[in-house]
Order: C-alpha cells, then sequence, then structure tokens
C-alpha cells in the first residue's frame, strides 16, 4: 500500500483549505470557530500523519478529523443534542420547518450526524463509501440516514419535492 | 430549478475569510519547525542508544558473558540468576513483554537473603507493569477525548516491558539492571540496579568495593572524566555547571552496577547531571 508523504498530506490541506472552511462554517455559523476548528483540525493532522496507511483514504481521514473537530465545539456550546443510532436511523426527531423554508437552512437544523451525511453527499460529491469511512458507520447504516434525513427534509436525491 | 442545486450554490457562497491561507500556512510552519527540531533530537538520542549498545556489547565479549541475556551457569556451584517467570501477551491496549529474573540457590545453601530479593523483584516489577498499563489507559482516554478515533489508537503499538541484563558475576557476587519500559513517554522508563553478595547475603554498596574513601574517589575519578569530555571546537560542554544542578557528589542513593572487570559503574538518569541528548550518563571508577 502506498504511505502517504509529508509533503502530499501539506499540498492537499493547501488545496482544500476553502472547502474545509465551507463545511465547518456550515455547522457552526461563526467565522471565527470556523477559522479555529479548520487549523486545529489541520494541526492534529500534521501531528498524526504517520498514522495514516493509504494515500487513498486521506480525504475520508482528514474530513472525520475536521468533523469531530466541529462536533467538539458545537458540544462545547451545548448545541450537539444527543440522539441514540436507533432515532437517528428512523428519523426520529423533529422536522425541520423553519418559516424560510430553503433546503440549505433546513439541513442546518437535522441532527448534525445527519447534517454530515447530506453535506458530504450533496454539497461535497463523497460517495457512500467515504461518508462511510468519514462517520465511521457502516455503509447501511449512512444508506438509512440518509434515506430518513431526506424524507425529514421532504426532498428526494434529485432535488425535487417528495410528498406533495 | 432542483432544490439540491439551488442549496448547493448557496453553500459554495460561504464567504472565504481572507486570513484563512493564513492561518493554515501558520499551522504548516509551525509543525515544521517543531519537527525539524524533534528529528534532530531524535538522531542525537539514537547516537547515544547505539554507543549504550556498544559499551554493553563490550562488556559481554568475554566468553563468560556470553549468555548474559539468559541463563549463567552456575559458577562456583553457590547461585545463579536467570529468567524466573516469562511472559508475552497482546492485550487490547497494549503488548506487554515481561522477563522477571531471580536467584537461584544450590540445594543445601541459605534462601533467606535470596528469597527476599526475589519477592522484591517480584513486588516491583508487578507495581511498574500495573503503573504501565494505568498510564496507557489514562493516555487512550485523553487521546479519545481529544478528536483521536478508536481506529487511530488501534494502530499504535503501546508497550510495556521489563527485561534484565546481568553485568557481573563471579562466585560470590552478582550485578544486574532490571529495566521497565512503557512505549508513551520516556518517564516511564525506568532501571533498577541490584549488586549482591550470596555469600555474605547483602547487598553491596560503593564502600564495599571502593573502601572507606569511596566519596573523594569517585568525586575526584567523575570530575576528572567530565573534564576531559571530548569537545567539537565551538561546542561547550554538555554537562551541567552547579547553577544548573551538575554533577556535586555521589551519596549512598547514587546508582551503580558492577562492570566485567569488577570495577564500578556509577550511572546518572537521563537529564541528572548532563543535557537530556545525553541520555544515561556512566562513569566506571578505577580505584
Amino acid at each position: 500500500m502506498l504511505r502517504i508523504s509529508y509533503q502530499r498530506l501539506t499540498e492537499y490541506l493547501v488545496e482544500n483549505q476553502e472547502k474545509f472552511y465551507r463545511l465547518a462554517y456550515s455547522y457552526l455559523l461563526n467565522r471565527e470557530d470556523a477559522l479555529d476548528a479548520v487549523q486545529n483540525a489541520v494541526c492534529k493532522a500534521l501531528e498524526k500523519f504517520q498514522n495514516i496507511r493509504n494515500a487513498e483514504a486521506l480525504k475520508a481521514w482528514f474530513y472525520r478529523i475536521l468533523v469531530n473537530e466541529c462536533y467538539d465545539r458545537l458540544r462545547a456550546r451545548g448545541r450537539m443534542q444527543f440522539y441514540s443510532p436507533e432515532e437517528l436511523d428512523l428519523g426520529s426527531y423533529e422536522d425541520p420547518t423553519p418559516q424560510d423554508d430553503s433546503l440549505q437552512k433546513k439541513v442546518d437544523l437535522l441532527p448534525a450526524e445527519i447534517q454530515t451525511i447530506i453535506r458530504l453527499r450533496f454539497y461535497e460529491e463523497f460517495s457512500l463509501k467515504e461518508i462511510s469511512e468519514v462517520t465511521g458507520c457502516n455503509i447501511n447504516t449512512v444508506k438509512t440516514r440518509l434515506y430518513t434525513g431526506l424524507k425529514k427534509l421532504r426532498v428526494t436525491m434529485e432535488g425535487e419535492d417528495a410528498y406533495e | 430549478m432542483n432544490k439540491w442545486k439551488r442549496a448547493g450554490e448557496a453553500y459554495n457562497s460561504i464567504d472565504i475569510p481572507e486570513t484563512l491561507a493564513d492561518r493554515v500556512r501558520l499551522e504548516i510552519e509551525r509543525h515544521e519547525r517543531a519537527g525539524k527540531f524533534r528529528r534532530h533530537y531524535k538522531n542525537i538520542l539514537e547516537v547515544c542508544a547505539l554507543s549504550l549498545v556498544l559499551l554493553a556489547a563490550g562488556l559481554n565479549l568475554s566468553p563468560a558473558f556470553a549468555d548474559a541475556a539468559g541463563e549463567l551457569p552456575i559458577v562456583g556451584g553457590l547461585f545463579r540468576v536467570m529468567t524466573v517467570r516469562s511472559w508475552h501477551e497482546s492485550e487490547e491496549d497494549a503488548t506487554v513483554q515481561v522477563d522477571i529474573p531471580g536467584i537461584e540457590q544450590t540445594p543445601g545453601a541459605t534462601h533467606d537473603f535470596s528469597d527476599q530479593m526475589n519477592q522484591e523483584i517480584e513486588m516491583r516489577v508487578q507495581e511498574k507493569i500495573e503503573e504501565g498499563n494505568q498510564a496507557i489507559q489514562e493516555y487512550k482516554e485523553a487521546f479519545l477525548q481529544t478528536g483521536g478515533s478508536q481506529e487511530e489508537w488501534d494502530e499504535r503499538e503501546n508497550t510495556v516491558s521489563v527485561s534484565y541484563e546481568i553485568k557481573y558475576q563471579n562466585e560470590t557476587r552478582v550485578s544486574f539492571v532490571i529495566e521497565t519500559y512503557v512505549s508513551i513517554a520516556s518517564a516511564f522508563q525506568e532501571t533498577f540496579f541490584y549488586n549482591l553478595d550470596l555469600m555474605e547475603n547483602k547487598t553491596l554498596t560503593l564502600r564495599d568495593l571502593l573502601g572507606d574513601n569511596w566519596i573523594d574517589l569517585c568525586n575526584a575519578d567523575i570530575q576528572r572524566q567530565i573534564e576531559a569530555y571530548p569537545l567539537e571546537s565551538g561546542e561547550s560542554t554538555p554537562f551541567f555547571d552547579a547553577s544548573l544542578g551538575g554533577f556535586d557528589t555521589v551519596d549512598e542513593q547514587t546508582s551503580f552496577y558492577i562492570g566485567q572487570d569488577g570495577n564500578p559503574v556509577v550511572v546518572f538518569p537521563r537529564g541528572s547531571i548532563a543535557i537530556g541528548a545525553m541520555g544515561v550518563v556512566e562513569f566506571i571508577i578505577e580505584p
């Protein structure tokens, strides 16, 4: 297996920094927090990169660090609500029904774990397998949660209204 | 318009602060500075470790020491030091590798002293293994709480090990060192010294080896060796001066083992009288 070089990692981090920031901002909705989260994730990645065995896994490995960094910040603010795996699977959480019904804002109101799956799938175009690596859930769990999340949003994969 | 497309456009229009690139670059530069330092430091340590290994190899060249890592024959029929218990197991969070030495007396010899020593060794080793396992558990909790994943943890190779080395043995005396090591931090590396006289049934002291004048003798020899330490031009001595708590005097607590020629070798822990990069510092004292 191809081991990743330090240089490859730093190039990847610099090239994709704007994507990292957008994802962090979408959870934290605060400029300084999002900057801190990206910087911390970069720091952790540089410290731990020897642990990554496979260069192809780099993307999922780094996003996992970044997403965990954002979760930690949401928790610290008391803004991350706890849902059991069953609740996440079944969609037993509140419907996102803001006055402004833009899809993006509705996504912001889903449980953070579901936000991750949806953002990585639709905004960052990750494969289900990659999402499974980032979230540490198996691929079937990712599919289930994506499916129930879309139901909550009342929208299909293609972006059409699901229940009209 | 497709709702996902619209949402994606909104997502991609999140403003990127100008400072983002600086923050990422800063973090990379900071890491590189620290990394260079660490690499340099590591090389020095490796050189020191290598010279210690060479020294140890030198000590063990004589045929009598060829088996130093394992069992030695009973010399003169009085006793031998051998591995009394050995195990190697992979637990969930660490690999434990232990060789505990013990003294075996010939039948008929007095066992009290050697039994007492064996018990002490056993207790000390068990205590160190427990401390090591506990330190690894605490480190694991901190690792997971600070964003490390279980997978990343599982990829780490944590070790708790206990090993020993026989430094000297004749008909009545034996000198060996036990080393305990936990891979997560150098602070958990400890060395214990056993210098025993199995005829007299006692632990040997520097006084026993060097006579009543042992303190002056050691101090003069150590000072001479510190001053004679070879330096490259422009290099300053790695030994601390008095203001930094450098070498002052030996005392009853000073560690030592007996070298191959029977002379004491005084040992100072890493960072106690010289910069940490020197590693453990040893002085052979010639009476």
